[in-house]
Formats: structure tokens, sequence, C-alpha cells
């Protein structure tokens, strides 16, 4: 069937926003970590293909059905940022940040390690019988994990600002990004609240791989796509999760089109991976916060 | 009661900072410790709320008590849920948070939804003006509101004890009276106790029971307001009144001489 101009441009759109789903979900767990701890945490993106192997795991060797394997998947890798965080980085508290980001850097490298060690380096994919089901809407092809992807994170990310805008705990959260002494000082248990969001955080990136896992495929060193959504977190603000969500779908979208319709002129594909670079560029110039960024409120 | 004994405070193990501080605040009672810059008053209140440990501070030696159970080892949350709340100096209110979102923040230890919405209509009570910007971004409120917000926030946890660590800090000495004013009612009619670090002495002896006096890390002077501010050394040093008849003017109090800046 051939396509009109419409329909391939809504086809390349569509395609952008599911990947933009995946970058808007790495980019929501580095602004989580980072709001609440001033942590850039660099293994997120190995927490990522983490949640997607493990899932792909308890499918094929225990074979547990899908939806299960999933909120396993997830359930762990919730312990394990909690583990992480009470392990390693509570004792890291007072100390300078830098030393806590090198930590992160040098946790990506084991879990990358040991990803080869139980998982070989061949391609992986998750497969479901759903996923791969291919739907046309007026023209436009899309296959049941895209909409899937989409219709979760939609669920998530609504979660989040609801969570964060009227629970008790969300509530904390803010706060302790904001001020930790004084939110110490309100009753509030700030080794919690760090705990809680590197869950959330893993939980996110457990999401974001097993939707990874289907639509694409995993390898070890996948984690670098981690550094993919790197310039939608900084593009939404580091510490706004409302612009990690719009930098991951503008940058997915942005890097679709862009392949669609210029690798044809330019004779090859490339300039998909350094347009979100360039964008970032071009934002920060005009604004250094990036586009939600925290303004520092100043009272005259 | 909330009774402290004899306590020593080091910053990163050499700089002692308190050196033997002993008081005690009575339940339903106002107390005020004054002091000038540097005596240690804020680190006495930074150490009854174990936050200390964010500055490489630590408790060296002696105890402190709260209404029968010692509390120099407790974490942080443990002692606000047993009803000892501060409020920091220079009111630290989360200032990208809405008014409402602060109050809700003072009401963490609060589980009960009832009693949030009781304690919040209690805190509109004496401070209507922030029931009236509750929606408004706590960052933006003027630095009288924010000290009310920062008031009414640890009011929120409706606790037995609010220690006030310089609420007349930076404000116009009409809202200090304000303020102190609605803090004597709330004492009244709540029943909470306050203790109040000043440096605002007229303004403390005036409206508490009972004063301690700390310069250098300890407790000089101690005794009830009154007799406080009958003292000459109080009188002179912190309330700023000589009993002095050879002084003629007030020009000879002062050791600079004033120079006009509005014209030329």
């Amino acid at each position: 069937m051939e396509q009109s101009a419409w329909q391939s441009f809504f086809q390349l759109f569509i395609s952008g926003l599911a990947a933009g789903s995946i970058y808007a979900l790495i980019a929501v767990g580095f602004a989580i970590i980072y709001k609440a701890t001033s942590v850039l945490n660099f293994a997120q993106g190995d927490l990522l293909v983490l949640g997607g192997y493990l899932c792909f795991s308890l499918m094929a060797y225990l074979n547990i059905p899908y939806i299960f394997a999933f909120l396993i998947a997830i359930g762990l890798l919730a312990l394990m940022g909690i583990m992480i965080q009470r392990s390693i980085l509570n004792r890291m508290i007072g100390e300078p940040i830098f030393t806590v980001v090198m930590i992160t850097i040098g946790l990506s490298s084991v879990l990358q390690g040991l990803f080869g060690l139980f998982w070989g380096h061949e391609e992986q994919k998750i497969m479901t019988s759903a996923a791969d089901r291919i739907i046309a809407l007026g023209g436009v092809t899309l296959t049941m994990a895209h909409l899937i992807v989409m219709g979760v994170i939609a669920v998530l990310f609504s979660g989040f600002f609801l969570f964060f805008k009227h629970s008790r705990m969300g509530i904390a959260m803010r706060c302790t990004a904001l001020d930790q002494d004084t939110a110490l000082l309100m009753g509030i248990s700030v080794k919690n609240v760090f705990s809680l969001s590197w869950a959330i955080a893993c939980v996110v990136a457990c999401v974001g791989g097993v939707f990874f896992g289907q639509i694409n495929y995993m390898i070890p060193a996948m984690g670098a796509v981690g550094l993919r959504a790197f310039p939608a977190i900084v593009l939404g603000g580091l510490d706004s999760i409302g612009g990690a969500i719009i930098g991951g779908l503008t940058i997915g979208v942005l890097e679709n089109l862009i392949s669609g319709y210029l690798d044809v002129w330019l004779g090859g594909a490339g300039l998909k991976e350094i347009v979100p670079y360039i964008l970032l560029l071009i934002v920060l110039l005009i604004r250094p916060y990036g586009l939600f960024g925290t303004k520092e409120i100043i009272r005259v | 009661m909330l009774e402290v004994n004899n306590i020593e405070v080091v910053y990163n193990d050499v700089k002692a900072v308190l050196r033997g501080i002993s008081f005690r605040v009575p339940e339903g009672e106002m107390v005020c410790l004054l002091g000038t810059n540097g005596a240690g008053k804020t680190t006495t209140l930074k150490a009854i709320s174990a936050i200390l440990k964010s500055q490489k501070g630590s408790i060296t030696k002696g105890t402190i008590h709260f209404s029968g159970k010692r509390i120099d080892n407790m974490f942080a949350a443990e002692i606000v849920s047993l009803g000892l709340i501060q409020v920091p100096e220079g009111r630290r209110v989360f200032i990208d948070l809405t008014v409402y979102e602060n109050l809700r923040a003072g009401a963490f230890v609060v589980k009960d939804r009832k009693k949030l919405q009781a304690n919040y209509e209690m805190v509109k009570k004496y401070f209507p003006i922030l029931g009236e910007r509750q929606t408004q971004i706590a960052g933006y409120l003027s630095g009288g509101e924010q000290q009310m917000l920062a008031i009414g926030r640890a009011l929120m946890a409706n606790p037995e004890y609010i220690m006030l660590d310089e609420p007349s800090l930076g404000l116009a000495p009409m809202l200090v009276n304000l303020i102190f004013e609605i803090i004597e009612k709330i004492n009244e009619r709540e029943g909470t106790s306050f203790l109040i670090v000043e440096q605002n002495a007229s303004i403390a002896l005036s409206s508490t029971s009972y004063g301690y006096i700390m310069e250098n890390g300890k407790i000089v002077l101690d005794g009830e307001c009154k007799k406080l501010s009958e003292n000459e050394d109080v009188r002179e040093f912190y309330l700023g009144i000589k009993d002095d008849s050879t002084l003629q003017s007030f020009a000879e109090v002062k050791h600079y001489k004033r120079r006009k800046r509005w014209l030329s």
C-alpha cells in the first residue's frame, strides 16, 4: 500500500513517540534520583538492561507468563535499587557528590560485565505473542508493543504526577530535594526518601528495559541507550520529571523524523545520532536550566 | 518536660561549640535562650533535634531528655514524632512548594486524614493569611508571611513543644510584635510549650517566663524573665539601656559618628 505524505509523517511521528517513551522512562529515572539526592546516576541505562534481562530470563528459563515475569522483574529491580542505596550510597552521605557519581560509573561497568557473564553477548529479544501483532490505523502501521508502551507510560506518568502533587510521601520527596536539613526537622526520614527514589528509578528503568527488549533487542552494552536519553533530561531540565518526559518524547520524535526524511538526502544513517545534541545545545543557549528546570526564586 | 543536661557539642572532632549546657523547659511554659552571635544557640537547637550529623557535629557529653525519654541518641524523625519540632533559623520554607504543600510537609508525622484537616483548620485560625494564600508558591511570600508559614508548618504536626530559632530575624518591629502575640496565644490556648532562641532580647524577655543567657557555649545567667530584665548587665548588653546618669546624650553611647548620606 502506498502511503501518502501525511501517512508517512504520522508513521514516523508515532513510532518516534514510542521510541521517545523509552527515552522518557530513562530520563525520568535520572531526574528522580537527581532531584532527591543530587546524584547523576550513570548506571541508569544498565539498570534498564538488567530489568529487560531479568524479565527475559524469567520467561525463557522459568516459563513464567509475560505479565508475571514483568511484575516480578519490577519487584526485583525495586529491591535492587533499595539495596544499592542502603549498602553503598548511604555510606557516602556527606562525601562530595563527585565521588558518588564515580561510584555509579563503576556500578555501570560492573553490571555490564555481569550481563556478559550471565546472558552472553548475543542479541536477546523478549518474545510475546501479543507484542508483535501489527495494527493498522488509517494507513499507519504499528506493533502492539508500541501501543502498549505508550499506554503504560501515560498511566505511569499520570500516576507520578498525582503522587508528587498530593501524596504525603511525594511531598516529602520534593521537600527533601529542596532542603534536606529542614526536611529532617519535619520528621521526614531522608534515608527512606533516598531509598524510595532509587526504588522508583529502578522500577521505571525496568519498565523501559522490558519494552526496549520487546521492540528492539538486548545486548550487555545496551546501557548506552542511557546516554542517548541524556539530552532528553538536560533538555527538560535536570530536576524536572515533567521536563524529562517531554524531553524524551521530543527527542524520540525528532530522531525518527530526521532519519526518515533526511537520511535519504545525506546518503546514510547518522544524523539521527547527533540531532539530539544539536537540539540540546540550542535549548541550553536560550534556557540554561533546561525547558522546565527549576529557576531560582529570588525575592526582591 | 524538655531537659538538657550538661551537653557538649564538638564540630569536626575538634571545635567545641557547646561546653556543658543545661536547661529545662517545663510543660506549658515559654522559655527563651538569649545570646550574641556565635554563642551556640542554634547549635543547641540542632543538638536537640538531632540534625548535627550533616554538619559533622556530635554530642560528646551529656544527655537530653524529652517527656521522660532519652532523645540524644534518637534520629531526627523519631524526635518529631514524639512531639518536639523545630522552626529553623531564617524560616527555611520549601520555596518551590505551595503554601498548602509546605503545611502538608509539616504534618508529615500525622498520618490520619481527619487529624490533618483539624490541624490545618487550627493553623488557619492563628494565621488566616496562610489560608488565603494556600495555592501560592511559598518562595514569593513576604518575609513575615514566610515566618508565619514556618511556624504554621511546625504547628501542623500538632506538637507538644516547638523550638523557634530567631523568629524575629529580618522582620519589621511591628511584625515581630504580631508574631510574638500569636505565639503567646498558641501557648495559652493549645498548651504548646515554646523554647525561643532570640537575639532580640527585649521582645523575648517580655513574652516568655524564664530565660537563659548563653555566651561562648556556656549558660552564664538564668532566671525569671522579670528578674533578668532588671539585671544590670542584661540591661546594658542585651537591652541597650544604661542606668548611668553621667551619659548626657545619645551620641556618646555610639562608637561611631553618624554621617549623612542622603544629601550630596
